[in-house]
């Protein structure tokens, strides 16, 4: 039971619970201090530690399972829980803080799990909690991208659910490498429903729509864990597999593509994600030790430099109500701070030397080459100057740097825990970059000792990183975003499927009407003929009474007379054939 | 810029690069690709082609063909939520 | 004298001597003859009923009663067995009911047409009666002569269009009375006796003969004729509608009973319903009595003249008996009997009831009989209660006849006999809950009174009693149908079925 109370995910849940509950003073205390026991509980946590009972059928539910790599990942997540909760503590909604804080846990609970029922369970608890967080924005268009969002989660998690259900039916119990099996609709099963939460395109366009979309609190949790819960669970399950090879280096170059294209600030950020969580991809499917190391480490310091980006785009967001890039201009005077942290975690994701993307992201890269795969270094190192583009310099330049032409008014004040939690972030981003070793020491799969400062590297990272500023400084004037929106691939369902549901919808209620339509008109008419069917049998043209009246019927007495004979006659006729 | 102006970080850049070639100059030895023995300044052309080329295919190729207005969504129909 | 002893010659005795001497007392004093009438009725009612009890005491055993003594084959008789006395019974009890109830209407009559009327409604009486009881086939033509004669007085006192409408009974009757006649001459050329048992005897050796075929021929035709089954029945409408509306009750109630009685008698006692020819010709009648029902009903439902729409669902309810015949076993059998006792009842109600209406506001249009349950109320109740029956719900009497129908046509696996009388149902509902809601539901129709209200009750006493007795007689009858299934109908079956 003790190892059960150290499950970070749970405690998370249940401080969520309790910030739902709590009086609004206290909810601050809690959203600030509860995550802080998750961080303790996680580094409290033995390796090796399990805690499972038995569940039907012979089957074994194991809640927690700690081994190195599910170790990382729950101790980043749980640091991530406590920096957003802390840059959250100022808002009122209770039901966003709950959802918020169950989110993170779910996440962990990921992470431990050893079966696929407690995997499977969590996993579709995220798609969930984080749901609210979109919806919780109140307006016409989250609403709608909520629901959007919801469809594509309950598409992947379904296919999850088959795949894990084709395999728990098969007598795998157990979260494990699957890359060898049997690759039958089981493997293909799982691995799609992995793809959609890990934004592989084509459903990619998820993740820019309902990140762009939330709250801002909100938007700041989601940033880094749904996507990072797929890394670690393509890590687990599909190391080595070639088509994540090729995926990864597809959304690589596709996020940086669109992030250089975009406007508006978080969405911006939101394609990044699809290009760096590209980078953990590419690693897992190259397979080596070296290259899943490095999609783990990568995954560790994403997570502290995006969110960190993502809080300093809410930040300004909150503080200015401005959401687009080209409506903004010369917030380096005006929040100081927000820009020192923004410039911080800019040079950390494009892998610039003593921050902490340098020592990560870097590590994948050369893996790829080690691995002799030199198309996809290329294409790995491209994305990483697209990284560097859209970053630090078309964001850095264009939020911050400018001379203050738009005139733009700070409408709000930026509260202390906003501030706090962005500059924690910034910390650890520099924490690692000068120190690695914290991190290198927790590495899951054997590799050969890796050190990044060496002097090739530095100048690499030099060379091409200085060279990749001129071409910006070419296309300067260019190089800044229109109001406009980027179609993505869910044009496809948001337009001709819309269009073909709404239509077909149409179809069937005008079917229904027409049936009921039909049916009283049936009724009305059948009503008709039964109140007298004479008037229906009866009025002939050619009778010069248009309706029934008895006296049509008084004919002559000869013709009672005729049928008489003739009914006698036929009898006669019967009988005797009858009998002969 | 207002610190700055182009044709100061143009300097600044200049004379980063000079640095690293005159550090390849004396023997560090890059990784990377190994197709075939690498020339000097392999990255510096590398980052200069690569961010070119995605700034051209991004903004010359990708946005004509897929920008769109912002309210390109709510036009016809999807005004139920 | 011993009165049991000669009690079932007293059935047509005393309605014969009262009607013969009624006009005579009607010259004397107007209003003597209609009570000696009255009274004569009362005994053959007496009669009749001693009779059925002495039937019923000894176990079903017919009496028979041989006239002046003569013994058959020659001479003729009474035979009562249990279906004849019920039938008695019931021809006496509805005549005795109507002709208290037809007073009022001929109360203000010189002493011709008084007495006149009543000496017809005896004789009528005379000529149900006689065709039931008797156990002579010539005998069975006179009284079915009788019976025919005075029934087209009776409707040719209705007014003016009922001369016509008698005329043409009269016509057709006619040919339906010879073809009776031609048939009893072909039996006594095939087997040269008239008595009934004898006849059934001597028959047996003739059955395959054409002659034979071409006198069931006759029977049935002629029977057909009088009973008014389709399309022999053109005939009844006009007769209902404008026949006198005191004895219309009486007319429609029991007229088209005593020969579906005598076709009973022929067919299943006389001719034993196993040959061939018999087979075929209920066959014919089954088809003609379906074709009956549905056009019946169809027609009814087009009527707004309620004595019309009352006519032509009599053609429906003789196609049931037809039906029930038709079907060859037992359960069909004991549903046609029941539904000829129970559709007496029924239709001496409803027609009563018109009556009643026609007597006080002179309407017989059945859409402006609006609020008529809040002028007579007695009159609704029994109205009510024989249309519920008509259309077949228990505890009415009409439900049990129906529910033995689809009982013998189920056992017959003739199922199409049950769709039609589902569908009849259905039809009669259509047109009997229509009057319901008229009365009940409709706003109160402008009616000028003709005869203001005498009683209470909204109609005169003699004409109230009698719509009492036959409401609570459907439903009495509906309540015994057991009994008169199990102690009357099977203990009086056809020898066929007790094989």
């Amino acid at each position: 039971m003790l190892d059960l109370m150290l499950h970070p995910g749970l405690i998370l849940i249940l401080v969520g619970f309790l910030a739902l509950v709590a009086p609004k003073q206290l909810r601050r205390f809690i959203m600030i201090a509860g995550p802080l026991f998750a961080v303790v509980a996680a580094l409290l946590l033995p390796l090796g530690t399990t805690w499972g009972f038995d569940f039907v059928a012979g089957y074994h539910v194991q809640l927690i399972y700690v081994d190195k790599l599910s170790w990382l990942f729950t101790f980043i997540f749980s640091v991530l829980a406590a920096i957003c909760s802390i840059y959250a503590a100022h808002n009122e909604n209770k039901m966003e803080a709950l959802c918020s804080l169950s989110y993170a846990g779910c996440a962990i609970g990921v992470t431990l799990a050893k079966d696929w029922l407690c995997f499977i369970f969590f996993w579709e608890a995220l798609a969930f909690t984080s749901l609210y967080l979109v919806w919780c924005n109140h307006t016409p268009e989250s609403r709608r991208a909520g629901f959007r969002y919801l469809l594509v989660h309950m598409l992947g998690g379904n296919l999850l659910l088959f795949g894990i259900f084709l395999t728990v039916s098969g007598g795998n119990f157990e979260v494990g490498n699957l890359t060898a099996g049997p690759h039958g609709y089981a493997y293909w099963l799982m691995l799609a429903g992995m793809c959609v939460n890990v934004a592989m395109p084509p459903v990619n366009a998820w993740l820019v729509d309902a990140y762009g979309n939330s709250t801002l609190t909100g938007g700041v949790f989601m940033s880094c864990l749904t996507t990072k819960v797929a890394v670690y669970a393509l890590v687990r399950v599909f190391a080595g597999t070639d088509l994540l090879m090729w995926g990864g280096a597809l959304m690589a170059v596709y996020g940086a593509s669109y992030a250089i294209m975009e406007n508006d600030m978080r969405k911006l950020l939101a394609h990044h994600i699809i290009s760096q969580t590209g980078f953990m991809v590419a690693g897992a499917g190259i397979g080596t030790g070296m290259a899943l190391n490095g999609a783990t480490a990568h995954a560790f310091c994403d997570i502290l430099f995006k969110s960190s980006l993502f809080m300093c785009a809410s930040t300004i967001i909150y503080a200015t109500g401005i959401r687009r890039i080209n409506e903004i201009s010369g917030m380096m005077k005006r929040l100081p701070l927000v820009g020192l942290c923004f410039f911080v975690a800019a040079f950390s994701i494009s892998g610039i030397p003593l921050f902490n993307g340098f020592v990560s992201k870097v590590i994948t890269v050369h893996a790829a080459a080690e691995a002799g795969n030199h198309l996809l270094f290329s294409l790995l190192e491209l994305a990483s100057i697209g990284t560097f583009l859209s970053i630090p310099l078309k964001m850095g330049y264009f939020i911050f740097l400018r001379s203050d032409s738009k005139k733009v008014a700070i409408k709000r004040p930026v509260p202390v825990n906003m501030y706090a939690g962005m500059c924690i972030g910034a910390f650890l981003c520099t924490l690692y970059g000068v120190y690695p070793d914290l991190l290198y020491r927790h590495f899951a799969f054997e590799m050969a000792p890796y050190h990044p400062f060496t002097a090739d590297k530095i100048l690499q990272t030099a060379e091409m990183l200085g060279m990749a500023m001129v071409p910006f400084l070419m296309y300067l004037p260019k190089m800044e975003p229109h109001t406009a929106i980027s179609l993505d691939t869910d044009w496809f369902y948001r337009k001709p499927f819309g269009f073909l549901v709404v239509r077909c919808a149409e179809l069937f209620c005008a079917l229904c009407g027409g049936l009921g339509n039909a049916w009283n008109v049936l009724y009305e008419n059948f009503m008709g003929m039964t109140a007298n069917p004479m008037n229906i049998l009866d009025a002939r043209p050619f009778r010069r009474v248009k309706h029934y009246s008895p006296d049509n019927y008084r004919t002559s007495i000869a013709d009672p007379m005729m049928i008489t004979l003739t009914v006698l006659v036929v009898s006669i006729l019967y009988f005797i054939s009858r009998i002969q | 810029m207002t610190k700055f102006s182009v044709k100061t970080v143009y300097l600044l850049v200049a004379a980063v690069l000079l640095l690293c070639v005159l550090g390849e100059l004396m023997g560090v030895h890059l990784h990377g690709a190994e197709w075939w023995p690498l020339p000097i300044g392999y990255n510096i052309f590398f980052g200069f082609v690569g961010a070119w080329v995605l700034i051209i295919l991004a903004k010359m190729i990708m946005a004509p063909l897929l920008q769109r207005d912002e309210d390109y969504y709510d036009r016809g129909g999807e005004k139920d939520a | 004298m011993n009165f049991v002893q000669h009690a079932p010659v007293f059935i047509v005795l005393l309605p014969l001597t009262a009607s013969l001497l009624c006009l005579l007392f009607s010259r004397i004093s107007r209003n003597l003859g209609s009570y000696i009438v009255i009274a004569a009725i009362f005994g053959a009612f007496i009669s009749a009923a001693t009779v059925l009890k002495q039937v019923l005491a000894s176990g079903g055993q017919a009496i028979h009663y041989w006239m002046g003594g003569w013994e058959p084959p020659i001479g003729i008789e009474f035979v009562l067995d249990p279906l004849n006395s019920v039938l008695a019974v019931l021809v006496t009890f509805i005549a005795l009911m109507v002709s208290i109830y037809s007073r009022p209407f001929v109360k203000r009559e010189d002493w011709l047409h008084l007495g006149g009327y009543y000496t017809l409604f005896g004789l009528l009486c005379v000529g149900l009666c006689g065709m039931i009881i008797t156990g002579d086939v010539f005998n069975l033509y006179v009284y079915l002569e009788i019976m025919s004669l005075s029934g087209y007085g009776l409707i040719a006192l209705g007014g003016r269009k009922s001369m016509l409408a008698a005329f043409r009974y009269l016509l057709i009757g006619t040919i339906g009375a010879s073809l009776y006649l031609l048939g009893v001459g072909y039996l006594y050329a095939m087997t040269g006796t008239l008595n009934m048992a004898d006849l059934a005897k001597l028959v047996a050796a003739h059955l395959d003969s054409p002659l034979f075929a071409m006198a069931v021929a006759c029977f049935i035709i002629g029977f057909g004729i009088k009973m008014a089954l389709f399309p022999l029945h053109g005939w009844q409408p006009d007769a209902y509608t404008f026949s006198h509306p005191g004895a219309a009750a009486f007319i429609a109630g029991c007229m088209s009973k005593a020969p579906a009685y005598a076709m009973v008698r022929f067919l299943y006692y006389i001719f034993h319903v196993d040959n061939l020819v018999v087979h075929s010709a209920l066959n014919v009648i089954g088809v003609l009595g379906i074709a009956g029902i549905l056009i019946g009903s169809i027609m009814a439902l087009a009527q707004f003249d309620f004595r019309r729409m009352l006519a032509y669902s009599s053609v429906a309810q003789i196609g049931y008996i037809a039906i029930g015949l038709a079907m060859g076993n037992l359960y069909g059998f004991i549903g046609a009997v029941l539904h000829m006792i129970n559709h007496a009842f029924m239709k001496s109600a409803l027609f009563l009831v018109i009556g009643g209406i026609q007597y006080r506001f002179g309407e017989v249009n059945l859409y402006r009989l609006g609020g008529m349950h809040k002028k007579i109320p007695i009159s609704t109740v029994t109205l009510t209660l024989a249309a519920l029956s008509m259309i077949g719900l228990p505890p009415t009497c009409g439900f049990f006849s129906k529910w033995y129908l689809m009982l013998g046509a189920y056992t017959g696996a003739q199922y199409f006999y049950i769709a039609v009388l589902v569908i009849s149902s259905l039809l009669n509902a259509i047109y009997f809950f229509r009057i319901i809601e008229q009365v009940f539901v409709q706003r109160e129709a402008s009616l000028t009174e003709i005869q203001p209200p005498s009683t209470k009750l909204g109609l005169p006493i003699e004409m109230a009693v009698p719509i009492v007795v036959m409401g609570l007689a459907i439903l009495v009858l509906g309540f015994c149908n057991g009994d008169i299934v199990t102690d009357v109908l099977k203990v009086g079956l056809p020898e066929v079925f007790l094989r």
